[in-house]
């Protein structure tokens, strides 16, 4: 039985799809956009944060559990902290242990026309072990809804395609990855093809500062991709402490939300219906 | 004699003067300054008699009061009513007003003439005459005024000798009768539920066309206004914390659901003019509608803390199992914040004995050392809770009252005062503190005493006797048990559940005042009754607040998680004391309303008993304490009422910094 890489499950999540839902952050994926704030999602290995400000040693405390500890000069790795300094980032979840989570809030679906979303990092990397998943949360009545790039493998789309009510796609339309380029609009175009039949697509876009001034290519690739309507993401900074504690720099993506506002007007005023969504 | 009257306006200065000077000499002169620029009304002996004869002289000197907001609302801290300094007041009850406006005084002259007699009539009588002396005093008076001074004369005679016909003059009764309460010295006087007891009025006016929506809209709106006019002479130890408690929703005597244009209208006014007093309650039921959910979340976030949501169910079904009738129950209100008691039946005292710190109970088992399991531990640990509880000084007595024992229910023909087996039912409460601290500091010994075995009970004790001082290590631990209270796992829950049936089971074998006694899990005393108390096995420095009522100390536990661990607590037997869920929504969820209203009745509908969020935004709360002029509008919600965040002292408003950082992030 195929296990599911998952870093975060998020209870009562507002803003990830119709309802009120359960968020399931898978782990893998195959961009590296600058401004993702959830880096411990991209690689699909086990992956470790160490957070050292809860080191007790470092704090200049005393105590006798950390004497072996190699940051007191003993022999034990981090690895064996009890503080919390080193701590795993994900968990492989079996179909059961992943169905039974979902499913404690099945009563709050049900009042709010919510459900599950799957998230990430790319869940079409993990569409295999997704599918049987996905079955029997149909065969419970759980209203499924996925976020993704869909710049994936076809197969990886047609697997879970057919159990998917609602896809939330984040398109990449930004200078850093693949504004302007025409393959990146082909492939996912042809994705679109694959996904809207008689389901529910949000597209969502992450505004960032490089995008002032942009705005008539962006036009361009939503007409290409027949987008009327927008949700727009400010980007920030709050995965910052994420990086330090995978121990990998970021850039700071401080937002300006004057340009995002200006960006959206004049989205709304070539008639894209624009929406922005704030955390 | 001499003394008895100085210890009353000692007593009268400490609640009435609410701002304190600092020095011994500022204090002489302010106490001084206070006795001659008020009318102190003494009580001059013990007898019954002597309360009628204080009540009287209390209205001979009422000071000439205009209308406030259209109404006439007597109530004044220059005549002031001295209590008996050996008793606590009357606090936290609800008059059903309803009463008042069927009965004129003369109807209930009658009743007391026909039921009750020597000297308990006497006092009655007395106290009916001078509140007819006053309405005379004061309708003369309005009627020579403008066209509305006339209209309030009018409604003010018809108290003397008629019922109550029309909306407008059902809220000056109830106005006028409730401040007449508070006026006597009685305490965080609740209101009731203006729906259900207005709703005839207000049909009939529509009906005739002498009253549209808006008009009564705005009839409300006034009657809010005067309410909270005085929120400041009103307030106990904090300001807002005045008790002033609307209710709205609910089932009927029939079961039928109350929501009616009075209800909308109610929460209208709050989401359109927010004010932290006085506060709004909403009895939610399986029929309470889609639009009723919607304006309480709306409601809510404004800021202003009202609505707190009363499972009713949960509710009537506890106390009718506690022991009040079936046929009592539909008329339920809270004492105050949230503690629940029967509307013009009960003297249900229910939050006025000392608030119990329940990690007390830890003290003993700490000093021993040979526990040879932890099993062994949590037994001796729930021993001394019941130990702690059985022997809690219960010992009490209040104030009496002819004024209250006109309004309510039974008395007359019971021929006893009010708080002397009056009222029907007279079931007080106790309030335990420190719950969620107490579990989490018995799943830290459990994990890491006695399974990891990282410490013994003795490094526990000395790491608590310093204060965590050269602990770091065992404190970090500690606050970072995952294991932790309000985590949905069923050995979290089936540990705070054999605490509270501990506790129950204790509570059961007490009488307060020869009555039954209740018990509740909220209490206001999480940041009063642990300043000074030590370091707690949980994490807890010494003097660092407790945790509030039924929330998460940790952010660990979001807000479906803590419903779902609310849900499955038990509330049976004299657990019906008030066990309020309180918790601070997330911005995401702020701008996200309908969505919370599915979270919200979800929660409601899986069992929490109460509920209770506030709104904030911790860089807004740290700005606000740094420069106040900034912010004179945002209101809080504190342990049941809500506030100005200017007027709280520093302690509650670093509390709500810490909660808003903890959870405000999610």
């Amino acid at each position: 039985m195929a296990l599911v890489r998952v870093t975060n499950i998020q209870h009562g999540c507002v803003n990830d799809g119709p309802g009120v839902r359960t968020t399931v952050f898978l782990k893998g994926c195959p961009l590296r956009c600058p401004w993702c704030c959830n880096p411990e999602t991209q690689s699909i290995e086990h992956e470790t944060f160490v957070d050292e400000t809860k080191c007790i040693y470092l704090k200049g405390e005393v105590s006798l559990l950390c004497k072996e500890c190699v940051n007191a000069g003993g022999r034990e790795p981090i690895s064996k902290c009890r503080f919390g300094v080193y701590e795993g980032v994900d968990k492989d979840y079996t179909e059961e242990e992943l169905i039974k989570e979902i499913l404690i809030d099945r009563d709050l679906y049900k009042m709010s026309n919510g459900g599950v979303t799957f998230s990430g990092g790319e869940p079409l990397m993990q569409s295999e072990a997704l599918v049987p998943i996905m079955k029997k949360l149909k065969e419970n009545g759980i209203s499924i809804a996925l976020e993704s790039t869909i710049f994936s493998p076809q197969e990886s789309i047609e697997k879970i395609a057919p159990f998917v009510d609602c896809w939330i796609v984040d398109l990449k339309l930004q200078p850093e990855m693949f504004l302007g380029d025409t393959q990146y609009l082909y492939k996912i175009s042809n994705a679109l093809g694959q996904i809207k039949n008689e389901t529910n697509v949000i597209y969502r876009l992450v505004f960032v500062n490089s995008l002032e001034g942009r705005k008539r290519e962006v036009l361009n690739a939503f007409k290409t991709l027949g987008v009327k309507d927008i949700e727009l993401l400010q980007v920030h900074n709050l995965g910052r402490q994420k990086y330090k504690r995978l121990n990998r720099t970021s850039e700071d993506f401080s937002a300006d939300p004057s340009k995002l506002s200006s960006f959206a007007t004049g989205l709304q005023k070539e008639g894209i219906n624009t929406k922005i969504l704030s955390i | 004699m001499l003394k008895e009257r100085l210890l009353q306006y000692k007593l009268a200065y400490g609640y009435w003067q609410k701002t304190k000077p600092v020095s011994k000499t500022k204090k002489v002169i302010d106490l001084a300054g206070f006795l001659l620029n008020r009318q102190l009304v003494p009580l001059k002996g013990g007898a019954y008699q002597d309360y009628g004869h204080q009540f009287s002289e209390l209205m001979k000197n009422m000071p000439d009061l205009a209308l406030t907001n259209g109404y006439f609302y007597p109530f004044t801290d220059q005549t002031i009513r001295c209590l008996d300094s050996t008793v606590l007041p009357i606090a936290s009850v609800t008059p059903d007003y309803t009463r008042i406006l069927q009965n004129s005084l003369e109807v209930i002259r009658k009743e007391i003439e026909s039921y009750a007699g020597g000297e308990f009539a006497d006092s009655l009588l007395q106290t009916v005459k001078a509140i007819e002396l006053f309405i005379e005093k004061a309708a003369a008076k309005f009627e020579k005024g403008v066209e509305r001074s006339v209209e309030i004369s009018k409604c003010l005679r018809r108290i003397l000798d008629s019922d109550c016909e029309h909306f407008d003059e059902a809220i000056q009764r109830i106005l006028f009768f409730n401040a007449l309460l508070w006026q006597n010295g009685h305490q965080q006087n609740g209101i009731g539920r203006i729906d259900l007891i207005l709703e005839r009025y207000y049909k009939k006016d529509i009906e005739s066309g002498v009253l549209s929506r808006e008009k009564a809209k705005g009839l409300l709106h006034n009657m809010v206004r005067v309410l909270g006019k005085e929120m400041l002479i009103k307030s106990a130890s904090i300001p807002g914390d005045t008790g002033q408690i609307i209710i709205l929703g609910g089932v009927d005597e029939n079961g039928n659901n109350i929501e009616n244009d009075i209800t909308h209208m109610m929460l209208e006014i709050f989401m359109e003019d927010p004010v932290p007093d006085p506060k709004l309650l909403v009895r939610v039921n399986e029929q309470t509608s889609d639009d009723i959910w919607k304006k309480c979340i709306h409601s809510i976030l404004t800021g202003c803390g009202s609505p707190l949501l009363l499972n009713e169910g949960s509710i009537m079904q506890g106390m009718k199992a506690f022991g009040y009738e079936g046929k009592d129950v539909w008329n339920f209100g809270t004492s105050a914040c949230w503690e629940p008691l029967v509307i013009g039946k009960s003297f249900d005292q229910n939050n006025r004995i000392k608030n119990i710190a329940i990690l007390k109970a830890l003290e003993k088992p700490l000093q021993q050392q040979d526990w040879k399991s932890y099993a062994e531990f949590e037994q001796a640990v729930l021993q001394s809770i019941k130990q702690l509880i059985g022997s809690w000084p219960l010992d009490v007595r209040f104030d009496k009252s002819p004024l209250m024992t006109l309004l309510f229910d039974d008395c007359i023909v019971r021929g006893k005062d009010f708080c002397d087996g009056g009222a029907k039912y007279n079931y007080h409460g106790l309030l335990v503190v420190g719950l969620p601290n107490l579990v989490n500091a018995l799943l830290n010994i459990k994990n890491y005493v006695f399974e990891e075995k990282l410490f013994t009970i003795d490094d526990v004790k000395i790491a608590l006797l310093s204060n965590y001082g050269g602990h770091a290590d065992m404190q970090q631990l500690f606050n970072t048990n995952k294991k932790k209270f309000g985590l949905a796992e069923k050995d979290v829950i089936d540990l705070t559940n054999r605490i509270t049936d501990a506790i129950n089971e204790t509570v059961k074998g007490l009488k307060i005042l020869g009555q039954p006694a209740k018990v509740g899990f909220s209490s206001p005393g999480y940041v009063g009754l642990a300043e000074g108390f030590p370091a707690t096995p949980d994490g807890r420095k010494c003097g660092e607040p407790f945790a509030v009522h039924i929330s998460p100390i940790s952010s660990d536990v979001d807000i479906n998680q803590i419903f779902h661990f609310a849900s499955q607590l038990d509330y049976s037997g004299t657990r019906i004391n008030g066990n309020v869920v309180d918790f601070i929504v997330p911005s995401s969820y702020a701008k996200e309303p309908e969505k919370l209203v599915n979270i919200i009745r979800t929660g409601m509908e899986s069992g929490i008993y109460e509920m209770q969020m506030n709104v904030l935004d911790r860089n807004i709360l740290i700005d606000a304490k740094a420069h106040p002029e900034k912010y004179p509008n945002l209101i809080v919600r504190v342990w049941g009422f809500s506030a100005y965040f200017n007027d709280l002292p520093e302690a509650y408003k670093d509390n709500l910094i810490a909660r808003a950082g903890k959870y405000g992030a999610c």
